[in-house]
């Protein structure tokens, strides 16, 4: 059993690494096993969320589980965003307390849990489970599970208290580290993926068809070395769609996702109707994979800067090509008023102009293809 | 046909009226009445083109095909479907401003396929001209002009005249289009995928309820009357894409009513079950790059100016400008004037909002909220 000390330890340690400016991957590497210390655990599963769907976007396993092949993870997400309960990632990210066991939230009774039962117990045999949700303030950045097996005892109050004091700064750590890989630029525009992505479930929740850019565009996103975007992220998506379509919940389920080349992408899922209107269309669900669009990809890296509401409202004026007299006017501030503001952003950026901030924002993604002429021979013909 | 001064006349109406700033619907129906007095018609149809792809993005009617409108499904999947010399993309690709079907044929009106199997036994149609609408080297749209079977062919002194009217009536499109530029817009995108499913007898099967309210909104503008002819056309170039006839997945950018843009793109599902032949039609909102290269080829710029512009849309000031391109401050002014002329702004900010944030930008300050993606 572990100390308070151990656990001021790792608390401290998690802050630390959350601050460090690691990328992604190695930020998680490092702060589940520091909290393995205080909290033990034989497997986690720890995944980024779309601040605003809460929608699966990454996953990544430690310990036992990293073992494991990936093939269940198709169920995982069907289970996950189409049977929600109270210790669901969807649910949870709103309760008070960001953290919750299985075994406390069910008294005991893990199976009742679908998620216990159908998945964890059947596959891995594990008896329960603790998760805590990446919260600051009302933004969830991200999740983990973590996993005890049939001879350790179950995950207890003192534990799930002490995840949750750990969720600002896990929150911390996923911002930094996607900040991180905003740096990095994208690729040149992949012509091969022209035409349109899309992939039809059937009503058995398995793949009915598919376009040749959809299989490229989920390649892509699937990643190397167990580091990519998992089955669980699509199966996901497919899950929310059903819940929807049952009429369980009036938002259809799409997320935000950066691909290792480094551009961003929405995925949405929906069902879809035959020719007599909703409910006609045989069960199937229609997921696409889109290149986003500026107010998508704003908004999620503006969040990730972690900007006041001022900062944002001149962020979003610099953006719109506003000189500092004209965002002074706009706003009813001085110019020495605006500039302070933008010293503050540019510092939480990263950035040392107007022009890096747009940049870093959204341009990196566009601006290899801005002045592409139109051409004969295809939609944005580079070096023309 | 009418010689000589009643030729310069129409020529020189066409010119005038391409140039007096109309919106498109007005343009075209005042240019289509100035050019029947010198090539006489009885029926004419006219599209708008995807300068990029060649695919249909609009289409209007006139004389007595107006109205007619049940077969626009069939007319544009035989047209982007099948490739004969007089197709709006083999115009395109070979370069060919103007042509006659009964000249092109040697009289044999009915070698093609479009004639043969649609106009003629459909509308009675005895002979068809076209008139792609290019500018240098952009086309912008086309023309079709029919005749009854009891008229005379279209006559190669009138090809000739269309052809001379190629860059005024492109001039007049691109113009038409920047006038629904100015229009004020603040649209958000449909709910969750559009996307439509269309069967091997290319008849829709399945629809998103976002695609559905995309459809009605194309369908609320004057522009895209019917929007069944832009998808029909899509199909049909996707059904070549299959075959393998063309290496371009079809796709063409589109303005609704709001004055969003729209990306439509078609393509061939692989199906692991028993539904050969399905065709998927996606309808996105357009990002930046998309909308940027079109916009700025709607201004006219010279390449100069266009090198200029980007560099502006990415926020980047005089002096940077003039040491990137090694010009003078005074020169980029010169050029940054000229810009704003063109695209009738008078700042970089109007610029940058003209050319593509109109879109973006009243939801680009929304915080992320629980309760809707941007609110």
């Amino acid at each position: 059993m572990a100390t308070t000390l151990v656990r001021e330890r790792v608390r401290q340690d998690v802050g630390v690494v959350a601050q460090a400016g690691l990328d992604l991957e190695s930020f998680f590497a490092e702060a589940v096993e520091s909290v393995r210390r205080a909290v033990p655990w034989v497997s986690a599963c720890v995944g980024t969320h779309d601040p605003r769907t809460l929608m699966l976007t990454s996953d990544r396993k430690f310990g036992d589980l990293d073992l494991q092949d990936d093939m269940h993870d198709d169920q995982f997400g069907l289970i996950e965003y189409g049977s929600p309960e109270p210790t669901s990632f969807a649910v949870l990210a709103r309760a008070e307390r960001p953290a919750a066991s299985v075994h406390l939230a069910t008294g005991g009774d893990v199976a009742s849990s679908l998620r216990i039962r159908d998945y964890h117990q059947l596959h891995f045999g594990y008896q329960d489970e603790v998760r805590l949700m990446f919260r600051e303030g009302h933004e969830v950045w991200g999740g983990m599970g973590l996993m005890r097996g049939p001879d350790d005892r179950p995950f207890d109050e003192v534990e799930v208290d002490f995840l949750a004091s750990l969720a600002p700064a896990f929150a911390r750590g996923v911002r930094a580290g996607l900040l991180a890989r905003i740096a990095e630029t994208a690729d040149e525009y992949d012509d091969d993926l022209a035409g349109p992505a899309v992939v039809i479930v059937g009503a058995d929740d398995s793949i009915s068809q598919i376009t040749g850019p959809a299989q490229q565009r989920l390649a892509e996103l699937a990643g190397g070395g167990g580091l990519g975007v998992s089955p669980a992220v699509l199966t996901g998506l497919i899950g929310a769609a059903r819940r929807y379509g049952r009429g369980e919940t009036t938002e259809l389920p799409r997320c935000r996702v950066r691909t290792r080349r480094g551009r961003w992408l929405v995925l949405q899922a929906g069902p879809l109707s035959g020719l007599g209107g909703p409910g006609t269309g045989g069960g199937d669900v229609v997921v696409t994979i889109e290149e986003a669009r500026p107010p998508e990809i704003v908004s999620l890296v503006v969040a990730a800067f972690g900007l006041t509401p001022r900062e944002r409202d001149v962020t979003q004026l610099v953006l719109q090509g506003a000189d500092t007299k004209a965002i002074a006017g706009s706003l009813h501030l001085s110019a020495y008023t605006v500039q302070d503001h933008l010293k503050a952003i540019f510092e939480k950026a990263g950035v040392r102009s107007r022009r890096e901030l747009i940049a870093r924002i959204y341009f990196d993604q566009y601006v290899p293809r801005m002045n592409d002429e139109l051409a004969p021979s295809g939609w944005f013909s580079a070096g023309t | 046909m009418a010689r000589g001064l009643t030729a310069e006349r129409v020529r020189q109406d066409v010119d005038v009226v391409a140039r007096a700033g109309l919106e498109l619907e007005t343009f075209l129906e005042e240019a289509m009445e100035s050019v029947r007095r010198a090539v006489p018609w009885a029926s004419a149809c006219v599209g708008t083109h995807d300068p990029s792809t060649h695919m249909l993005t609009s289409a209007r009617k006139y004389g007595e095909l107006r109205g007619e409108d049940e077969l626009d499904h069939e007319f544009a999947l035989l047209e982007y479907g099948m490739v004969e010399p007089t197709a709006f993309t083999e115009l395109a690709r070979t370069g060919t401003d103007a042509a006659g079907v009964h000249l092109v044929h040697d009289g044999d009106v009915r070698a093609s396929a479009r004639m043969d199997l649609f106009m003629r036994p459909h509308f009675g149609m005895g002979d068809e001209a076209r008139l792609a609408f290019r500018d240098g080297r952009e086309l912008w749209g086309a023309m079709a002009i029919f005749r009854d079977l009891r008229d005379a062919p279209f006559d190669a002194s009138e090809v000739d005249f269309l052809a001379s009217l190629a860059p005024a009536f492109a001039r007049g499109v691109r113009a038409g289009l920047l006038s629904r530029m100015a229009d004020v817009i603040a649209p958000l995108p449909g709910d969750g995928p559009a996307v439509i499913i269309v069967g091997s007898d290319n008849q829709v099967t399945q629809m998103t309820p976002a695609a559905e309210r995309w459809l009605a909104d194309l369908a609320d503008s004057p522009t895209h009357s019917d929007p069944v002819s832009p998808i029909a056309a899509l199909i049909g170039a996707a059904r070549r894409y299959g075959r393998g006839e063309t290496t371009l997945p079809p796709r063409c950018r589109l303005r609704t009513a709001c004055g969003m843009w729209l990306v439509l793109q078609a393509g061939p599902l692989s199906s692991f079950r028993d539904r050969e032949g399905d065709v998927v039609v996606t309808i996105e909102e357009a990002r930046p790059p998309e909308i940027v290269a079109l916009v700025v080829a709607a201004f006219g710029l010279t390449p100069r100016e266009r090198d200029v512009t980007q560099f502006v849309l990415q926020g980047v000031d005089t002096k940077e400008i003039a040491a990137q391109l090694h010009l003078s401050a005074y020169t980029v002014q010169d050029h940054l004037k000229s810009v704003f002329d063109k695209a009738g702004v008078r700042s970089r900010r109007e610029l940058i909002s003209r050319v593509y944030f109109d879109q973006y930008v009243p939801r680009m300050g929304r915080e992320l909220t629980p309760s809707g993606w941007f609110v």
